[in-house]
């Protein structure tokens, strides 16, 4: 069944079936950060590779026909973390999810999560032979780069009265969604990642073993950044290239990986297994990158707020805190007000 | 070499079309089925239903334009806008088998599984927002003046119908979700999205023929009526259901026509008097909810909405036995959902699934003279 279905995308793929001579995405080896804004000239020193992309026609919903023909690819890594630049034309921007007909732009990354002479069969992988998914949407982005889209943005005369369980500081305007309670916004309340108003990053870390299967990891170990201009849509997603989450592909300075590419057109409805996609590609991690004496959380120009430092922060707070109550408790007023 | 056209279906038993039909996924009928009848007949379209549902699960921000539970005035109304015509113009003409009498006949024509596109599940179309916007829209807009009404139906006609997810037996909504973040439950046949899975893939707005999946913009992913399961769960029936002013509505459990127990009100409806029946059963779902047809409207109209079973059905409810008649009484006399019915030549009682009896209602009200006393007071 799996060989069939293989064979069925292979051929669907309408590329060169001796893709094994395909060249390889070579990840530059760089002794700096990664950048994660993709417009940043050093991705221009990475050599590019252009991967034709087949429409999705295996299991519904399908793609019917061309949409996204290709994508250009640029990959680096210092040693311990690892950068893409995906590039594709795309003239419309598709970044708002507002409207039951609104579809967003997004690409993804698939990496198998076992080393194995033959990768997992394409279409999400297979039971057993799980692949990672890197998932960057546009919607996400937006959110990110300004703030969370709300619904009385897409609908700027929206008007209503009273909302139960809503903390509504004042009557003239729609509280956002984070002042209602957590338990009455039900996605929210469910955990679900695309209803959390709070995003840290715009790319998703997935685990797959098949269609249908697709599931957002505990340990979300990916970090990017988008931009659109009038051309098309340039999106850098950064992880690093080893991690301790048996779920996550795990990549190494001199290794090799099979990968492929995603991508999908919101103006097209495109949306799910409906989309444009690439065959398995091999991924060359070029060992000799490396920052000396630098922590893991600055691998990463430009990553500054976002997950990584959530940690630092903490700890740091805690320090704060603990500061505090040691100064007073050693104050002399403190020991007055006591005794008293 | 031949691309296989996506999963295959397999061939499952929908009797309400009285033939196999396909469908993605193999029968799998739950232990009992959620079940409802609604009397269209006796509804007054005061939208206290809509409103109970409302107010219990869509009030907050992002389900501004749900409402789980709408009554929409046929023939033009439409929630969202035109949802019904605009499938059956998709699907084009059909036909049930010709023959004598108008129940049990075949359905011949095709379901919106076996329309279904290729690359897709099912027959549908995806409803933009402003076709949500006017739940109400052409409320009690009846059709051209006749100044002639051909009895018993009348060519000047509107009526109310009252719209819930119908818990399909054959899910489509499910059935187009490539993520199965949809689920049939097997206790009690509700279907749910599951909110922690869904995607916001709007696959099931788009090939629910009923349209009553929905799309969250805030959550960004979609919610459906859920037969207010915490409600069914302790034997108690819906809000929609409890709320109705006009006593139109009665809940219950529904089995197969080869299965029917006489004294269950939903198989006594449905399957003995066979005065209840499914909408559009010939886009092949299954649904569970069930409408005893309004008499004043015209033939051909209801037959569309409502497959072959019309003519029998109002000549039955124009003159009910006594059996029909005193269930009929028991709608909306109890929140609790009556498993079980009994008539007497005084009284219809309603029992619970241990055979208690948790209501009984006089078939005919006492006649209660006032004394004179009160006559003042209104
Ligand atoms: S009515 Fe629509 S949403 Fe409800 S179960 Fe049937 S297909 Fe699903
Ligand atoms: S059954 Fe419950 S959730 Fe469904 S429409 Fe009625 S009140 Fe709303």
């Amino acid at each position: 069944m799996t060989a069939l279905l293989m064979a069925s995308v292979l051929t669907s793929l309408n590329v060169n079936a001796q893709t094994s001579l395909d060249p390889p995405l070579e990840s530059k080896a760089i002794t700096e950060r990664i950048p994660l804004d993709p417009d940043i000239d050093l991705w221009q020193t990475a050599t590019p590779l252009q991967v034709p992309l087949a429409w999705q026609n295996t299991t519904k919903p399908m793609l019917l026909g061309p949409s996204i023909s290709d994508l250009t690819l640029r990959s680096m890594n210092n040693g311990t973390w690892i950068g893409f630049l995906i590039e594709w034309k795309d003239p419309t921007r598709d970044s708002t999810v507002l409207h039951t007909e609104d579809f967003r732009d997004s690409v993804a990354i698939a990496m198998p999560v076992l080393d194995e002479p033959q990768p997992p069969f394409l279409g999400m992988g297979e039971s057993d032979k799980p692949v990672n998914i890197l998932h960057w949407r546009s919607d996400w982005q937006q959110d990110i780069d300004s703030r969370l889209q709300e619904l009385e943005d897409a609908n700027p005369n929206l008007w209503v009265s009273y909302y139960p369980f809503a903390d509504t500081a004042s009557l003239e305007s729609i509280p956002p969604v984070a002042n209602f309670s957590q338990a009455f916004v039900t996605g929210w309340a469910a955990n679900n990642p695309l209803s959390n108003p709070f995003k840290e990053t715009p790319v998703e870390d997935l685990v797959a073993e098949g269609f249908g299967t697709l599931t957002t990891q505990k340990s979300q170990d990916v970090i990017g950044r988008g931009t659109w201009d009038e051309e098309g849509w340039n999106v850098v997603i950064a992880r690093p290239l080893a991690t301790s989450d048996p779920s996550d592909a795990q990549l190494q300075p001199g290794g090799l990986k099979k990968i492929s590419f995603a991508v999908w057109e919101g103006s097209a409805n495109e949306v799910d297994g409906k989309k444009s996609f690439s065959n398995w590609h091999t991924l060359s991690v070029a060992g000799r990158g490396a920052i000396d004496g630098e922590s893991a959380a600055q691998m990463v120009e430009g990553a500054d707020g976002v997950f990584l430092f959530w940690r630092e922060i903490v700890i740091g707070v805690v320090f704060l805190f603990s500061i505090a109550v040691l100064i007073i408790a050693v104050s002399p007023k403190f020991y007055r007000r006591a005794k008293a | 070499m031949e691309i296989p056209e996506g999963e295959k279906m397999t061939r499952v038993n929908n009797w309400q079309l009285r033939r196999e039909m396909d469908y993605p996924y193999k029968e799998s009928r739950p232990d009992r089925q959620f079940a409802a009848v609604f009397n269209i007949n006796r509804c007054i379209g005061c939208q206290t239903c809509t409103m109970a549902c409302k107010s219990t699960w869509t009030f907050n921000k992002g389900q501004e334009h749900m409402w789980w539970n709408n009554v929409e005035t046929k023939p033009f109304g439409g929630y969202p806008q035109h949802w019904d015509v605009k499938l059956l113009e998709k699907l084009g003409p059909q036909k049930w088998e010709k023959g004598e009498g108008d129940s049990g006949k075949t359905y011949q024509g095709k379901t919106i599984f076996e329309a279904a596109p290729k690359g897709e599940v099912a027959l549908g179309y995806l409803p933009e927002d402003k076709e949500w916007r006017f739940p109400n829209i052409y409320e009690d807009t009846s059709t051209p003046w006749k100044d002639k009404a051909t009895l018993p139906s009348h060519d000047t006609f509107f009526f109310y119908l009252q719209r819930i997810c119908n818990h399909c037996t054959y899910p489509a909504c499910a059935a187009a979700c490539p993520r199965k973040a949809i689920y049939k439950r097997k206790e009690d046949g509700i279907v749910l999205i599951d909110q922690e899975r869904c995607r916001g893939y709007r696959k099931c707005v788009e090939q629910c023929p009923y349209k009553k999946p929905m799309y969250n913009p805030q959550t960004r992913i979609s919610e459906k009526c859920i037969a207010c399961y915490p409600r069914v769960e302790q034997d108690t029936v819906t809000r929609c259901i409890a709320a109705c002013v006009g006593k139109i509505r009665l809940q219950g459990w529904i089995n197969l026509p080869e299965k029917i127990e006489a004294d269950n009100p939903m198989d006594y409806l449905v399957h003995v008097a066979k005065v209840a029946l499914p909408s559009y059963p010939q886009f092949g779902t299954e649904p569970n909810v069930f409408y005893i047809p309004p008499r004043w409207v015209p033939r051909g109209y209801l037959k569309q909405l409502f497959g072959p079973g019309v003519e029998n059905a109002i000549e039955r409810y124009s003159d009910p036995d006594p059996d029909l008649l005193g269930l009929l009484q028991l709608f909306g006399t109890t929140q609790q959902i009556i498993e079980k019915f009994r008539v007497t030549e005084k009284d219809a009682i309603g029992y619970d699934a241990h055979k208690r009896e948790i209501i009984r209602v006089p078939l005919e009200d006492p006649i209660v003279i006032r004394p004179p006393i009160y006559h003042n007071i209104t």
